[in-house]
């Protein structure tokens, strides 16, 4: 069994992003980026799978321009079998992401596809229902746990009231949520190993698709500083304030 | 003025310590002779200007001549270190601390095979298992004279202009007399707790006839020996109590636990992987039963535990001893309100560890500390802005990074993993070695805020370097496993690092075979006995691990010896074979005439590293000094002027592992020595 997994370069989660002087976006010049937390979680599964005997391929592809490739090599580092960059200077928003990976999915027919839920930078949270949607496969969303058992997929998502299971038929879409897995170390060695595997460069025409944004940013704002607290003191002025200034009880 | 607990004044009788920071006594081996010259001086006085209130100085400076340091310690009982004291103490006081030192008679606590060939002295012929040494049981004449002894060296010490003395009493003469477990002495000096105690008191009121009223003295004292049979907290209590009644001293210094083995020492003085400040709340209880000044040091790394220290009043002066071997500035950032920028104590103990096994002590990450004369703690800017480019994020590239960005240098770093840190990273993954990454995370923070430019997840070739247009070139790309050593069935082993990585699965019935004898071997081990498997760790040596040192290996040794893992010395694994599912180890002896075998599924090799160097030769060609490097320029600390190749258009240095195996304090002071000149 094949799986395709789609890995996003994106602003490293740990850093503090800072917004750019004129608004337009959040400074990415000499920022350290990193593959986007949720996608390394989908490549980590996929390996798992593969490593268990129930995947025999693991490929992941990138929609970006060429420093996406250090991104794919951290994949191929992690244990992916082969890369595929689609490469374009564009901005690419998801229904274009969704649009690239149908061709890639259609083109490499693989049985699961594995996304992260959301990249942090946009938090957008659409890819993976819009490939769904436009290859009219089963969707399994925020995995917390995926088993794949005789052609079919169960899948734990996390949900506001708690968990739900899912089974899908595969083909299916899982999108990985962040208690799913802990992605391991990548050592020196693998990454080594990483150098010399496959990485081939696709553009987003030879899937007969143009990048077209739909979607304009018209602002960026930093979020307001957080406000120095009070000391109360006693437990009846706490609920007082939480009642009267807060409104929270 | 601020209202930082930790930077109120403090008043010592009547002395006023500028804030609640000091460094407590340690002995980091520095002195020449005995005595504390220009590198001793050096380095307590950058931490008086790094804005400590007090340094202690002399961890156990020896007041008589059986009682010989066991590494390097001062010798106060010789009339020629008052002059040595006065430069130091006008040098630390010019910059604004009180200065003070430790003094003791170790005791039992030493070796009779040093300088003089005098027997070593306690309250009982017992012998410390940490020094080996078996002791004379002492009689009258011996307590008379070291009674004298402490005396004289007080005199000694106020002469020096000192600010104060403080007597040790953990693990040494003083509390040999006080514990149950080391005194058998009859009469005034054994027996009941006021006779044990007598010693203590008569040292004391003969120091007090000596020095008078205006000179301060303190006890730094064990207050609970935590031992079956020795002080009890109840003891130390009253102990406190009555060195406060006795009008005697000024302070209490407390800590708890005993020393006379390396596992007592380490749970006194805890390092990375184990609790911190697990004696304050204990600290916090003298102080409280004795209303009286109180004195603690024990593993507070942080700022944040200091502070806490100081406002719920657990004590009046916080010690940060290793903290200060990291970054003698600490104060300063604290007053200057940056403390982002204080280097973290990781503690690593490669300090304490290596004033045993190497003569003095070095901070694992901070390589001016000790080297005050030659290395700068705060790096100036270079006069001409140049571009460097450096390979490799371990501890050596980001420290070349670190030191280039603040000599103001355009600095641009490749990094073929995702995430910085090279080998210290690989170690981190160990929970007991957890704390190794702020190593890393302290780099990167300074490099962000001095614009260094990184690429990650980007394999630098010759090319990449090259088109960059640098200046300088420092390639500091580590290295990988050398397990090629055997004779026959290398393809069948694998590296501790795959075992720490998660590369390789643990076996069943595993054996490490260690002559590197660094953390790995032991980390590799820990994980392959807690997935279950049953582990020999061989080494050819005549100890296992010596790289890891006596401190370090405590919480190894509490983790394996409760896992059966066991230890062989003094044999080499020569080949592996396949048979079966099974591996045949063929084991020999460097000593000759032995063939032996084990049955395992798994061997693990742990032989350090083999450099990652294709780059630097790649680049060798093309650079103006052929990578030549001139140690006579190094060691004395000029520029690199070496020219090879006019035609070269940059310098090219390399640096750390990517040279040879070594370890994290040696790739952090290439890069310092080499850096600081660039």
């Amino acid at each position: 069994m094949k799986i395709l997994v789609s890995v996003k370069r994106v602003i490293d989660a740990n850093l503090r992003p800072r917004v750019k002087a004129d608004g337009s976006g959040v400074e990415l010049s000499n920022v350290k980026m990193a593959m986007n937390p949720f996608d390394e979680i989908a490549v980590e599964e996929a390996i798992r799978l593969k490593e268990a005997g129930v995947a025999s391929e693991v490929v992941a592809v990138s929609i970006g321009p060429d420093k996406a490739q250090e991104t794919l090599r951290a994949a191929l580092a992690m244990g992916a079998d082969r890369a595929i960059l689609v490469r374009t200077d564009e901005e690419v928003q998801p229904l274009d992401v969704a649009k690239v990976l149908k061709g890639v999915t259609e083109e490499e027919q693989p049985e699961l596809v594995m996304l992260g839920k959301q990249a942090i930078d946009d938090d957008a949270n659409q890819t993976g229902q819009m490939l769904a949607g436009l290859l009219g496969w089963a969707q399994g969303t925020f995995a917390s746990k995926v088993e794949l058992v005789d052609g079919k997929a169960t899948v734990t998502r996390e949900v506001d009231t708690g968990l739900q299971v899912v089974e899908l038929r595969l083909p299916a879409i899982v999108t990985t949520d962040l208690r799913l897995n802990e992605p391991r170390y990548t050592s020196l060695p693998n990454i080594m190993k990483a150098k010399k595997k496959p990485l081939e460069q696709k553009a987003p025409a030879d899937y007969g698709i143009e990048i077209r944004p739909r979607l304009k940013v018209l602002r960026t704002e930093e979020p307001q500083g957080r406000k120095a607290g009070v000391k109360v003191g006693a437990v009846a002025e706490l609920v007082d304030k939480l009642r009267n200034e807060a409104g929270v009880l | 003025m601020s209202n930082d607990p930790l930077l109120q004044p403090f008043q010592l009788k009547h002395l006023t310590l500028r804030n609640r920071i000091i460094v407590t006594a340690h002995e980091p081996a520095y002195p020449e002779d005995g005595m504390p010259k220009g590198r001793y001086r050096a380095y307590h006085v950058e931490r008086a200007k790094g804005g400590v209130a007090m340094t202690m100085t002399a961890g156990s400076a020896a007041v008589s001549k059986d009682s010989p340091p066991v590494f390097n310690n001062l010798l106060v009982y010789k009339d020629e270190v008052v002059p040595w004291m006065k430069d130091l103490t006008d040098a630390v006081h010019e910059q604004g601390a009180a200065v003070m030192i430790q003094l003791t008679h170790l005791g039992r606590r030493t070796r009779w095979d040093k300088e003089f060939w005098l027997p070593v002295v306690s309250p009982s012929h017992r012998r410390e298992a940490a020094h080996r040494a078996f002791p004379k049981k002492m009689e009258d004449w011996d307590i008379e004279r070291i009674i004298k002894d402490y005396a004289d060296a007080a005199e000694r010490m106020k002469a020096g202009g000192m600010d104060g003395i403080e007597l040790q009493a953990y693990g040494h003469l003083m509390d040999q007399f006080w514990s149950p477990l080391t005194n058998e002495l009859d009469g005034p000096y054994g027996g009941s707790l006021d006779n044990r105690l007598r010693f203590a008191f008569d040292v004391l009121g003969e120091i007090r006839n000596r020095v008078g009223p205006d000179f301060i003295v303190g006890v730094r004292y064990t207050g609970d020996e935590m031992l079956d049979g020795g002080l009890s907290e109840d003891d130390g209590l009253e102990i406190s109590r009555r060195l406060r009644d006795s009008g005697l001293v000024d302070f209490l210094n407390v800590v708890r636990g005993h020393i006379d083995t390396d596992a007592g020492l380490t749970d006194v003085i805890p390092i990375q992987g184990m609790a911190n400040s697990p004696h304050l709340d204990f600290a916090g209880e003298v102080r409280e039963a004795t209303g009286f000044p109180t004195f603690h040091a024990a593993k507070i790394p942080d700022v944040a535990t200091a502070r806490h220290a100081i406002a719920a009043g657990k004590v009046d002066m916080v010690g940060m001893t290793r903290a200060h071997m990291t970054d003698p500035h600490l104060v300063r950032k604290i007053v200057e309100k940056r403390e982002d920028d204080i280097r973290p104590c990781v503690g690593a103990n490669y300090c304490l560890d290596r004033i045993y096994q190497g003569g003095s002590a070095y901070c694992i990450h901070n390589a001016a500390t000790g080297r005050e004369l030659t290395m700068p703690q705060t790096i100036a800017k270079a006069e001409v802005r140049k571009k460097v480019v450096i390979v490799g994020t371990g501890p050596a590239g980001l420290e070349a990074a670190r030191v280039a960005g603040e000599r103001g240098h355009d600095v641009v770093v490749f990094e073929a993993a995702s995430e910085p840190g090279g080998q210290v990273r690989l170690t981190a993954q160990s929970p007991r070695r957890r704390e190794m990454i702020g190593i890393i995370d302290w780099r990167m923070s300074q490099c962000e805020k001095l614009g260094v430019v990184f690429h990650f997840d980007t394999w630098a070739e010759a090319e990449t370097v090259q088109a960059e247009n640098p200046d300088v070139v420092v390639v500091a790309t580590g290295g990988l496993p050398h397990t090629e050593v055997l004779a026959e069935g290398n393809e069948l082993v694998v590296s501790a690092w795959d075992i720490i990585s998660g590369d390789a699965k643990p076996g069943d019935k595993v054996l490490i075979f260690d002559d590197a004898g660094d953390h790995a071997g032991l980390q590799a081990a820990e994980i392959l006995a807690d997935a279950g498997a049953e582990v020999e760790i061989m080494s050819p040596d005549r100890s296992f691990a010596p790289e890891v040192m006596g401190m370090n290996l405590v919480p190894y040794m509490r983790s394996l010896q409760k896992q059966d893992v066991t230890f062989t010395v003094t044999f080499r694994l020569t080949a592996v074979e396949r048979e079966g599912g099974q591996l045949i180890a063929h084991v020999g002896s460097d000593y000759g005439g032995v063939a032996k075998q084990r049955m395992v599924d798994q061997v693990i090799i742990n032989h350090g590293t083999i450099p990652l160097d294709e780059l630097y030769f790649d680049l060798k060609p093309h650079s103006s000094n052929h990578g030549e490097m001139s140690h006579d320029q190094l060691i004395v600390g000029e520029p690199q002027s070496v020219v090879r190749n006019p035609q070269g258009s940059f310098q090219l240095f390399r640096i750390g592992d990517a040279v040879a195996a070594r370890n994290t304090h040696a790739a952090i002071f290439d890069a310092l020595r080499l850096l600081k000149d660039v």
